[in-house]
């Protein structure tokens, strides 16, 4: 349907426009509909999500409705609004077997106690490596400074590390956690996506 | 020698992550702007109280999305696009065409698209160069869709270009008086830079508490306080001569002056922040029937 012309969001606007003045509503949702791809074509998918969460659903043949649930469903997943593609995937009665891989952003902050194994846990490696090294260098050098004599400086600097690096990789291990769900998520649905496109 | 290596461990310490977008930051104006800038480029200052005051008020300045980067300039011809009607057709099952669509000025779809927050659609149509004709009132529904989306700036110069003697100039300089100006803070006493500096050399981090950033002047406290200790302990135990006790108060020097010289900083940063957040307010809760067109 994409034409040369106009730039995508343009297009999309005037449809908008078009359907604002529209007679009817099959009109309408035809030019809500043609907006979305359009928005979908600029690289807008959750405002291509939002319109085509506008268009009602009675009143629409079967074979419309279904079409509608095929495009909130591409659109829900592009726009990575994968609890709405979910619920829109039971109304669709598509039954998937299994589950995605979960990781309980709880866990991760309990475990980032232990330097690094939060981030381990939430599957980011390379940054479980760096915090664990620099814990476990940082222990060293305070046990160190500790046999020095220097008692005081082992406190006060374990303290000021503590303080500094603890609650941002705690932070980080929550949000590794969150992304490894999201990622988790994709790859689980990712051949329903591939099937509906 | 444990010490320091601790204490050049501290310094590399990383810092908690910076926001991953970076929308601009309201400016600083005065003598102080140079170095809010230096300061909003490190990541460790994004970390400390100030920027999170600031944080608050972000939402206010951060447009849903830049109209100028994406349209452009206002004055061109955007190729296979005269005359304002574009010609496509859409179809919802593959039978029925809606046939041709055209852009017809309708000050009811601009106050429909707007009160819906379909601002983009609004943007798309209004700053997209060559769907209508230059006038007035195309210059003034792009101000009050700038205005809408929190882009003031944008706003005011869509605004600015509306000349006298249109039915929208008064609208256009009403809202310009109260962007061209320094609104006061309510319940805010004017601080002194000099006397946070002096009260930060006294007592660490408690300038940065007279100028209103809690959080920042008791981190300053809790780390300055730290690394004086461990100057003090290597002092006392290696002597003053001593290599490591050299090394250890340097840092500690360092962050001292640091800290005296951030706290007279924050005065003048904190006081913009009140200022801009205060304008914005100002611009938010304007009691000026913009939309009505």
């Amino acid at each position: 349907m994409a034409e040369e012309g106009p730039d995508p969001a343009l297009k999309a606007a005037l449809c908008e426009m078009a359907a604002w003045q529209a007679a009817d509503r099959a009109t309408r949702d035809s030019l809500l509909l043609a907006k979305a791809e359009f928005l979908a074509e600029a690289g807008e998918s959750a405002r291509a999500y939002e319109t085509v969460c506008r268009i009602q659903r009675f009143g629409l043949s079967e074979d419309q409705r279904a079409e509608l649930l095929r495009r909130k469903l591409i659109y829900s997943w592009e726009a990575g609004k994968l609890d709405d593609f979910k619920v829109l995937l039971e109304e669709a009665g598509k039954t998937v077997s299994g589950k995605p891989r979960h990781r309980s952003t709880d866990a991760a902050m309990l475990l980032s106690i232990i330097p690094g194994a939060g981030l381990a846990y939430a599957g980011d490696w390379a940054s479980a490596g760096r915090t664990f090294l620099a814990g476990a260098g940082s222990i060293a050098l305070g046990v160190g400074a500790f046999a020095s004599g220097l008692y005081v400086s082992a406190f006060l600097g374990g303290g000021i590390l503590l303080y500094t690096t603890l609650p941002a990789a705690t932070a980080k291990a929550i949000e590794a956690a969150n992304e490894f769900n999201v990622r988790s998520l994709k790859e689980f649905y990712t051949p329903i996506y591939n099937a509906l496109r | 020698m444990n010490a320091l290596v601790l204490a050049a461990l501290l310094l590399l310490a990383p810092a908690p992550d910076a926001p991953a977008a970076s929308p601009a930051w309201p400016k600083v104006r005065g003598p102080f702007s140079w170095a809010d800038r230096v300061m909003n480029s490190t990541t460790i200052a994004r970390s400390g109280g100030i920027y999170a005051l600031r944080a608050k008020t972000l939402a206010l300045y951060t447009p849903a999305f830049d109209a100028r980067l994406r349209f452009g300039p206002f004055s061109s011809v955007t190729p296979g696009f005269e005359g304002g009607v574009p010609t496509f057709s859409a179809d919802f099952d593959g039978d029925s065409s809606v046939g041709q669509l055209s852009a017809t000025p309708s000050l009811g779809f601009f106050s429909y698209a707007l009160g819906s927050k379909l601002y983009e659609d609004a943007a798309a149509l209004l700053f997209t160069p060559g769907v209508f004709a230059p006038s007035d009132t195309l210059q003034y529904l792009r101000g009050v869709t700038a205005y809408d989306i929190h882009d003031f700036s944008l706003a005011a110069d869509c605004f600015a270009a509306i000349p006298e003697g249109s039915p929208y100039a008064v609208k256009a300089k009403s809202f310009l008086d109260v962007w061209n100006s320094t609104p006061e803070i309510p319940n805010y006493k004017p601080k002194s830079p000099l006397l946070a500096g002096v009260m930060s050399a006294v007592i660490p981090g408690s300038g940065k508490i007279y100028a209103g950033d809690l959080r920042s002047g008791v981190s300053t406290l809790l780390i300055v306080g730290a690394l004086g200790g461990m100057a003090a302990e290597s002092w006392i135990k290696l002597g003053g001569r001593d290599w490591r006790t050299i090394a250890l108060s340097s840092v500690f020097g360092l962050f001292y002056i640091g800290n005296i010289y951030g706290s007279a900083l924050s005065v003048s940063v904190i006081r913009n922040t009140y200022q801009d957040a205060e304008k914005a307010t100002l611009l938010f809760d304007l009691r000026i029937p913009l939309h009505q067109f």
